[in-house]
């Protein structure tokens, strides 16, 4: 049984993306004016390379923590 | 400056204000979540591992001991002229010798995981910054606009309503806005709206 879980937590994050993505998808269908482009671009754009930031950092994480779970849990048991 | 605005569905645009506030809840409970587990490691590392390596490396010195007692018993156990090997203690003592330098290791090697977790736990709380800014500072930023936006088109909608006898009223739900507005000016807001 495995101490954390990182990866969880990171595969909702991603999700919560794709599903803010769809959302978005869905608005520009009905929503085509320089005031959408502008949010867009100003406000909805910086939200993805911020989440993979994130998950990026988490995935780095990820590795350290169950290469310490690993290293020290009582193999001889 | 003024552009035309387009707006088919004011419904579309108030779902998506109620789906991004989905997503900053979603995306703080993440966060939260992540941050719950790497405690939690660190907790491990600092008050678990090293408990149980100290009582495993007690235990061991006592089976070092215990074998160590097995042994001399068993050389002091001469029988007639014939001086036993005592092969099984021998063994049972290199193995608890073996056990205990094992624990011993595993003590240092806690310790060397500390400091690599806390160091990478560091630098991760400082990568999830710019996250933080978004959830904190950002999203309710762009609610406010989605808000401005939509009173915007709600109150065109209703003025123009009468004005539009024979094709379909323009209404603040699903019927189309086209109207001259102004470019979205960006205002912080106190909190997110509702």
């Amino acid at each position: 049984m495995r101490v954390v879980d990182l990866h969880t937590g990171a595969a909702r994050l991603s999700d919560a993306l794709d599903q803010l993505q769809q959302a978005w998808d869905q608005v520009t269908v009905t929503w085509n004016d320089e005031a959408r482009r502008h949010f867009e671009a100003e406000h909805l754009a910086p939200i993805t390379p911020t989440i993979r930031l994130t998950l990026d950092a988490v995935t780095r994480l990820a590795e350290v923590v169950a290469r310490a779970e690993r290293e020290c849990l009582d193999e001889q048991r | 400056m003024s552009a035309s605005a387009h707006v088919r569905s004011v419904e579309a645009v108030r779902d998506f204000r109620g789906h991004l506030k989905r997503f900053g809840e979603q995306a703080t409970d993440c966060l939260d979540s992540l941050h719950a587990q790497l405690h939690r490691m660190v907790d491990w590392l600092e008050h678990d591992r090293p408990a149980y390596w100290q009582q495993q490396v007690r235990r061991g010195f006592d089976r070092v001991a215990e074998a160590r007692l097995s042994l001399q018993r068993c050389q002091t156990q001469a029988v007639t002229h014939h001086r036993p090997s005592c092969m099984e203690e021998k063994q049972q003592l290199a193995r608890a010798k073996a056990r205990l330098e094992y624990a011993q290791q595993k003590i240092e090697v806690v310790r060397r995981c500390q400091r690599l977790v806390e160091e990478e736990a560091n630098q991760f709380r400082g990568r999830c910054g710019q996250l933080n800014h978004l959830l904190q500072r950002d999203l309710p930023r762009m609610a406010g606009l989605l808000d401005r936006i939509l009173l915007s088109l709600e109150a065109y909608a209703a003025i123009s309503a009468p004005d539009r006898p024979a094709g379909p009223a323009v209404s603040s739900s699903d019927k189309p806005v086209d109207k001259p507005v102004d470019k979205p000016v960006d205002k912080p807001v106190d909190k997110e709206g509702t």
